[in-house]
């Protein structure tokens, strides 16, 4: 299969063009939301929002042309090497905004958790399709979680809640598209959803809801958890053994349920313990901010002020009150999104989430396309991890999600997350440009 | 790369477009949400918007006091005082400069120290900025009389602390400070905020979160232009006030200490062995805090911070010293207990058979006793008392050996932190031959194990731990945390809320024969051996053990002066006994026995119950006369 179609002009255009225009976008508002209500310029971030969208897009046309193979050879280089960095910042990294997630010198820094996203999606990606005839077994999803296990503690302990779920769904997401079994994922995903959940809900009943509930008690009392969880422990054993002894699937449903059952409920008890009270209330805020106004609810409300009295087409560029009165905190980075809804309106919602779609469009179409099994998880997981990113920033924003403070791929103001995503853009344009070579 | 082909075509395909409808479903939500907030329900978050909003002020809770163990008389109070401050965007931006100079004719601070406070480019920012502290009333009434002239500016109560009874309690409870970005950014969501006010060192820092309270809130409704709307009520979130600490400290026995040490450098500690309460801590040279909160506050701070003689350094948990012969109590310990009891055991602790000659050599170095005749023959009880070193020197480098040293040194809680509830402890050193290798790449030599055997060298200790050590002999084996926290108490209620259990620290396995015997040793000194003349006192029967060391580089006569000591020694009760340890480092004009004479004067004010001046006219030690 020899073709060389590798030339310039064998790029994904569509796909490089729609991240290359929200750059653009982004440092537009970059620059408004340094503009305040009397139209003076206070913040010179756009300035260094343009040098780094100019070393992003010199970067992801590097990337383009590097075979995108070379880090299936390098992959455990790579993985280990941020793996490193991400410790080096524990150890002697920064703390900005209450989280050592800072490496670096002065005013230069970068947050090497961002560039340890690529390395262990390439990581993960290799090792899932290296395993592709033992897909299906659990010991192969069990080894893949470790890879991505040790980046997600470390991040945790940084402390960045936000970054740590990004982790768990690109693993997620390259699972997925390496062909592990639904089920196992469906397990996966249960478990995590349902502990954070019930780790949430006595707070959720206490301060949201104002009233008790005899689920609290269930699920805050000691001894109550212990017996249950006995129960299910017994549940679990008995589906076990009738399953072993009978071949019924039915046995095998029994201690599925019981077990994420069980492993939620006593997870979400130990992890009620080890989240602080603010880490929690950023949790459940969203679902009702007016009852903490001036606190964790504060954001929410003034993002929320701003994107609703943008009406339809907006209150033009520049013209955003909410903003320029600079009711909302991290304007540039976590609420980038309110100023364009502010600003641009329902229309620039529509171009925003349309310029996501494409890239979307041109990635899965990629997929189809291609015959590599590496390149087909490694562009799942990056894509996942750009629409985590985008589903938990704007619906931050929109009061639709908690409150994670993770930036906006392409939009935020930030040069890590913007080069990340610029090597993410990069290496799926140049697994298009080498379509045909696998 | 034959094994990572593709295959199973179908599956990826299927996969794909399950992949491919669940992002774009979501994209379909999140568009359908934003279109019901912004055209549905537009013109609701549009009047919401433009209308009004909330404004929050804070309103700061007050701290906590301190009060020492009797919890009658506060040591640090709260004086009434103002913050003045300012929300620059409601100043018109060319009203600057002459605001700038009104501030300088009220407040008389230059015009540039306002323009650094309000830098050009937060002139549009609802930020609050705080322009001054420590202002008193009168202050604020010239300003509010005038008020019209002022726009943006307004005032809040912001209590300046007052540490009534300084001097060497600065140490202990520290200060506290506005706080400073670095330290926002690792207390962020902690509950501090810009113009947090936090303690700096010592208790204020340590019991930080407890004093501070939880600060209040002020709502009020503004325009989106920030102006208050008139008719609004103004909702109050009360704040919750910090609590009161009841200190271990008696404030009698901390001056009696301080007086007693005077202006040498060096520390005294007495606590109860019994509890682990610390009832006085002194170091010297100490500051007075009161300062910072003065209008010379920076230049002072920069004064006591360039000072050669640290006076911020708390000496009695942070300066490592060699422990000299104090070392020689821990030695004993491990004599007794390493050394089997056995007749022809030269170094037999209860028989004469060892002879000090007053030298000895190992290889080619020559090792002197410091009494250059010898002491003759010595048990370890006598060799304690007379602080014979050849005793030591040959139990260390013939029968016990560093590890063996440095074991029992270790149960004693030396090497390791004590956990003294302040900030920023030493643990000192521990050495052993694998550490000197390690450390200085060098071998460890029989010298060193002399060395060691009497308490110098690679060997330090702060006096903290050295207390511990006399605790641990005192209570026959057991350390309670030393501690500065009695009780906490509510404010408003006047209620005790909790009350600190002692916790025990360590607890060793040797033989409470062999603890008991120490104390006799140490009695021995005080009654016939090297304290016997300087420890005056006859209302305390006092048990301790001397040590002079050798103070490293400084040239001349000058030694470091140890004495640890405890009383009384036969004590019915052991509620009653005390530890108190005196250290008095090296410096020109420093008599060499201050340690054990502060110790002496110490013990006889406490249990006489004598201030400083009553036993220096009614007690007349000959060194005071």
């Amino acid at each position: 299969m020899e073709h060389s179609k590798t030339s310039f002009f064998n790029m994904d255009f569509i796909l490089l063009g729609s991240t290359i225009l929200l750059m653009c976008i982004g440092v537009l508002f970059v620059f408004s939301s340094g503009v305040s209500s009397t139209g003076e310029v206070v913040s010179t971030e756009y300035l260094k929002q343009i040098l780094w969208v100019l070393i992003s897009v010199g970067l992801m046309a590097s990337i383009s042309f590097i075979n995108y193979r070379t880090y299936y050879d390098l992959n455990v280089v790579i993985y280990i090497g941020f793996l490193v960095l991400l410790v080096c910042t524990l150890l002697f990294g920064r703390v900005v905004n209450g989280s050592k997630s800072w490496l670096g010198i002065g005013d230069l820094g970068i947050q090497p958790s961002e560039f340890t996203k690529i390395a262990t999606t390439i990581f993960l990606s290799k090792y899932f399709s290296d395993q592709k005839q033992n897909i299906k077994k659990i010991s192969t999803l069990m080894k893949g979680s470790l890879i991505v296990g040790f980046p997600m503690i470390l991040v945790l302990a940084q402390p960045d809640l936000g970054t740590a779920f990004v982790f768990a769904f690109i693993f997620l997401a390259t699972a997925f598209m390496a062909g592990v079994q639904v089920k196992h994922l469906v397990f996966l995903i249960s478990v995590g959803l349902l502990t954070l959940v019930l780790a949430v809900i006595p707070f959720y009943y206490e301060k949201i809801v104002t009233a008790s509930s005899p689920l609290v008690t269930i699920l805050t009392d000691s001894t109550i958890v212990m017996v249950i969880c006995g129960i299910l422990a017994i549940m679990v054993s008995l589906g076990i053994w009738g399953f072993l002894k009978y071949k019924q699937t039915l046995f095998y449903w029994i201690s599925y349920v019981s077990l994420i059952l069980l492993i939620a409920i006593a997870g979400s008890y130990v992890l009620r313990n080890e989240l602080a009270e603010y880490q929690i209330k950023r949790f459940v805020i969203f679902l009702n901010p007016y009852i903490d106004k001036q606190g964790a609810g504060w954001n929410i409300i003034q993002s929320l002020n701003a994107v609703g009295s943008g009406g339809m087409v907006g209150k033009g560029y520049l013209q955003g009150t909410q903003s320029h009165l600079r009711y909302l905190p991290m304007q540039s980075t976590d609420f980038i999104f309110s100023i364009i809804a502010e600003e641009w309106g329902f229309l620039g919602g529509v171009a925003i989430f349309s310029l996501y779609g494409l890239i979307l469009w041109r990635a899965m179409n990629l997929i189809l396309k291609i015959k590599d099994q590496f390149a087909s998880n490694l562009i799942s997981g990056l894509i996942g991890m750009l629409f985590f990113h985008m589903f938990f920033n704007v619906g931050m924003t929109m009061g639709m999600v908690p409150i994670t403070g993770i930036p906006l791929y392409f939009l935020s103001y930030g040069g890590s997350h913007l080069v990340t995503g610029a090597l993410s853009i990069g290496i799926i344009s140049n697994i298009y440009h080498r379509r045909f070579i696998f | 790369m034959g094994d990572s082909f593709y295959s199973g075509e179908y599956l990826t395909k299927s996969r794909v477009v399950f992949l491919s409808a669940l992002f774009s479903f979501f994209l379909v939500i999140y568009l359908g949400n934003l279109l019901n907030l912004q055209v549905v329900q537009g013109s609701l978050y549009k009047t919401r918007a433009t209308e009004v909003t909330q404004r929050a002020t804070s309103i700061p809770a007050m701290r906590g006091e301190f009060y020492d163990r009797n919890g009658d008389l506060p040591m640090v109070l709260n004086v009434d005082s103002f913050a003045l401050k300012i929300i620059p965007a409601e100043v018109p931006s060319e009203y600057f400069p002459q605001l700038f100079s009104l501030l300088e004719n009220y407040y008389k601070l230059p015009i540039s120290e306002w323009e650094k406070k309000i830098p050009t480019n937060v002139y549009k920012s609802y930020q609050e900025i705080e322009l001054r502290d420590g202002l008193k009333y009168e202050d604020i009434v010239v300003l509010s009389e005038r008020i019209q002239d002022f726009p943006g500016v307004f005032w809040t109560s912001k209590p300046k602390r007052n540490y009534v009874e300084s001097g060497s309690l600065s140490h202990i409870i520290g200060y506290v400070g506005n706080i400073t970005q670095d330290e926002l950014q690792i207390l962020y969501n902690q509950g501090y905020n810009l113009s947090s006010v936090l303690g700096k060192t010592g208790l204020e820092k340590k019991y930080d979160q407890m004093l501070r309270g939880v600060d209040g809130t002020r709502l009020k409704i503004v325009d989106v232009r920030g102006r208050q709307v008139q008719e609004s009520e103004t909702l109050e979130i009360p704040p919750e006030n910090g609590k009161d600490l009841i200190l271990t400290i008696d404030r009698k026995i901390q001056k009696l200490a301080e007086e007693a040490l005077g202006a040498r450098l060096g520390s005294v500690i007495v606590l109860k062995p019994a509890t682990g309460e610390i009832l006085a801590m002194v170091s010297y040279p100490f500051f007075d805090a009161n300062l910072f909160y003065t209008d010379r506050a920076s230049q002072e701070f920069n004064r006591l911070f360039t000072d050669p003689q640290l006076p911020f350094w708390n000496r009695a948990i942070k300066s490592e010293y060699p422990p000299a012969s104090t070392f020689k109590a821990i030695m004993g310990a491990a004599i007794l207990e390493k050394i089997p009891n056995a007749e022809n055991n030269t170094l037999d602790p209860e028989n004469q058979f060892f002879t000090c000659t007053g030298s000895m050599s190992i290889g080619d170095r020559h090792f002197k006793c410091w009494k250059a005749s010898g002491h003759g023959p010595q048990n370890l009880s006598q060799a304690i008392a007379n602080s014979c070193n050849i005793y030591f020197y040959n139990a260390g480098y013939k029968y016990l050996g560093p590890e063996r040293i440095a074991e029992t040194a270790r149960i004693f809680g030396l090497g390791q932190i004590t956990g003294v509830d302040l900030p920023g402890e030493s643990s000192g050193l521990v050495p052993t031959p694998k550490w000197k290798q390690r450390n200085l790449n060098y071998p460890w030599l029989g010298g060193d194990t002399v060395n060691m055997s009497i308490g110098q060298g690679f060997t330090t200790v702060t006096p903290l731990q050295m207390a511990n050590v006399v605790s641990m002999i005192v209570n026959e084996g057991v350390i309670y945390k030393p501690h500065f926290i009695k009780a906490v108490r509510d404010r408003a209620s006047g209620k005790i809320i909790d009350t600190i259990i002692p916790e025990i620290l360590t607890e060793s396995s040797i033989d409470k024969s062999i603890f008991k015997h120490l104390k006799e040793d140490m009695r021995g000194v005080v009654t016939w051996g090297t304290a016997s003349l300087v420890i005056t006192t006859k209302v305390v029967q006092v048990a301790g053990k001397t040590g002079t060391g050798e103070a490293g580089s400084i040239k001349g006569s000058n030694n470091h002066g140890w004495f640890v000591s405890f009383g009384p020694y036969n004590a019915e009760n052991a509620e009653d006994q005390i530890v108190v340890v005196t250290q008095i480092e090296a410096a020109n004009e420093v008599d060499d026995w201050w340690a054990p004479k502060a110790a002496d004067i110490i013990f006889q004010g406490i249990f006489a119950n004598q201030t400083f001046e009553e036993v220096k006219t009614l007690h007349r030690p000959w060194y005071l006369r």
